[in-house]
């Protein structure tokens, strides 16, 4: 039960969950043999692992799959099987989230849902799709992506101005240093950036060479009293409308009769 | 519909309270019916000027290099002479001094050691507004530096400094707006055709004023600028069931337009953060 517990799924190396820690602790130098055991252990966890989260991905899954229909323009039938596999990913992703949450792993060791189950689908547009439907949605995709990217950079940014008063002509040389040395994991809730001051910041190497001795200065003053902001698993996974949230079941019509019932009667 | 304020006003407490309990600054010790609290000066410090700064003498110094800081940013206009310089320094360090000595009798008089919650909770209210102002800075719009400034610079340089604040300004509300979109595509998810479109019209329009309410604001008032772009343009880039979706989110920013609309007449043209 114990190792139930600390077990973890999938996207990192099973010896570094927590349990493979403990197992690493008791037994050194068998890192593969602890590799195993917590394997092991994550395929043991309860099938049902993670249905609180379904009604949460399906709502992903839906505008998710407006976008493809609008990209990638596929018929009744192709859309159906796509739509398939869209709620295939949801059940996996769900149950790896439950894995995750069961063995305590830290957020950013979760799977990020949206990018899950759109690779499913990109998956399955590719199988039933000519090659230029599945390079349209593959295009947005990375544009999604980038633009999240650019937003946590561009927030940070102002965390940094305001903190530091920069100079005009610093601002593009500053862009460069926070895009070049980018954490992917700073971009995925951009409520943290509504909380600055418990915010963790770029290392001071990373900026250094663009501030002066002043604004290094007071950039390193409380580096290491910034602590931990965690606002709930949706938000920290970016899938946080402030607000909206609790408006998301099917509202673009494309997850059909059966996947759109109420949150209420998953999983129970 | 109004604006669903409470979740982001439920994150705000809940951060606080987990932040609060992770600190360790609460020492419970039950009294009867009543809980009591610890309340320690270095609390009562944070409370006041965040939790990078560990003592009084540690704000009051940010708060100088923050000054220089302005002063830097100030001189960027070119031939700062050394007079208005001093001018400037003046009424930045009276801005400094008039903060410094409010709050060090506000923290002079509230209660240390154990307290009940009550007394605690009035501390947290005294200190609030101490903490709210330090934290958008003490030399922003309203301040004596601000003022001095305007008064101090001649119109040629005083022309070049509104240039620059509009830069930063943009700066800022270019960031505002991607972080914005990406909370948005959650919601309904953009093509690029629609995000670069959204942003251009966005961006066709003049940064916001100084923003001094929640801080999710920021993204709110993105959210109220593009509720208020004409319907056929929105209904262009819009798809019918989209279209959906997206008046059930600008509804929700309905509750929000006077005070935003109050801000954006207060506009003075220094444009900072909050």
């Amino acid at each position: 039960m114990v190792l139930l517990c600390i077990a973890a799924p999938g996207g990192v190396p099973a010896a570094d969950t927590p349990l493979g820690e403990l197992l690493n602790l008791l037994f050194r130098q068998r890192r593969e043999a602890v590799q195993e055991a917590v394997e092991a252990a994550e395929m043991a966890v309860d099938v049902n692992a993670g249905a609180e989260f379904k009604p949460t991905l399906r709502g992903v899954l839906g505008s998710e799959l407006h976008l493809v229909r609008k990209v990638c323009r596929p018929n009744e039938e192709q859309f159906a099987q796509i739509r398939a596999a869209g709620l295939a990913a949801v059940d996996a992703v769900a149950r790896q989230m439950g894995a995750a949450q069961q063995s305590g792993r830290p957020i950013e060791q979760w799977p990020r849902p949206r990018q899950e189950l759109s690779a499913a689908l990109l998956a399955k547009v590719s199988e039933l799709l000519p090659a230029e439907a599945a390079q349209a949605y593959r295009a947005e995709i990375e544009a999604r992506e980038a633009a999240q990217r650019r937003a946590g950079q561009q927030m940070m940014f102002v965390i940094i101005d305001r903190r530091l008063t920069l100079l005009p002509d610093q601002y593009e040389p500053l862009a460069a240093a926070l895009d070049k040395a980018w954490d992917d994991g700073l971009s995925r809730n951009m409520q943290l950036y509504l909380y600055d001051e418990y915010l963790s910041l770029p290392e001071t190497r990373v900026v250094a060479p663009v501030l002066n001795e002043r604004q290094t200065r007071l950039y390193t003053a409380g580096m290491n009293r910034r602590g931990r902001i965690s606002f709930g698993w949706e938000q920290d996974l970016g899938l946080d409308g402030m607000g909206f949230v609790d408006a998301r079941p099917d509202e673009f019509g494309t997850l059909g009769e059966e996947a759109s019932q109420p949150a209420t009667e998953e999983g129970k | 519909m109004t604006l669903h304020r409470l979740p982001a006003m439920g994150n705000c407490f809940a951060v606080v309270v987990l932040l609060v309990l992770g600190a360790g600054w609460l020492g419970t010790a039950a009294a009867q019916d009543e809980r009591l609290f610890q309340l320690e000066e270095r609390q009562l410090i944070v409370w006041a000027f965040g939790n990078q700064v560990e003592s009084l003498p540690a704000a009051r110094q940010r708060a100088e290099e923050l000054l220089a800081g302005q002063i830097e940013f100030v001189a960027q206009v070119g031939s700062l002479q050394p007079a208005q310089r001093r001018k400037l320094e003046l009424a930045g360090r009276g801005d400094i001094v008039r903060f410094f000595e409010s709050a060090q009798k506000l923290l002079g008089e509230l209660p240390r050691g154990q307290v009940r919650q009550t007394e605690w909770q009035e501390a947290w209210q005294k200190m609030a507004p101490v903490q709210q102002r330090f934290a958008r800075g003490l030399h922003e719009c309203g301040s004596l530096f601000h003022k001095t400034v305007r008064t101090t610079l001649t119109a040629e340089q005083l022309h070049r400094l509104e240039q620059l604040e509009q830069q930063r300004a943009r700066w800022h509300y270019q960031a505002q707006i991607a972080a914005a979109l990406v909370i948005f595509d959650n919601q309904v998810p953009l093509t690029i055709a629609q995000r670069n479109r959204l942003t251009e019209l966005l961006l066709a329009e003049p940064p916001p004023p100084r923003i001094a309410g929640n801080r999710y604001d920021q993204y709110y008032y993105v959210f109220y600028r593009m509720s208020r772009l004409p319907e056929p343009e929105l209904k262009r880039i819009f798809d019918d069931v989209e279209w959906k979706v997206v008046r059930r989110i600008f509804d929700q920013f309905r509750g929000l337009e006077q005070q935003f609309e109050q801000w954006e007449q207060g506009q003075d043209g220094l444009v900072v953060d909050f």
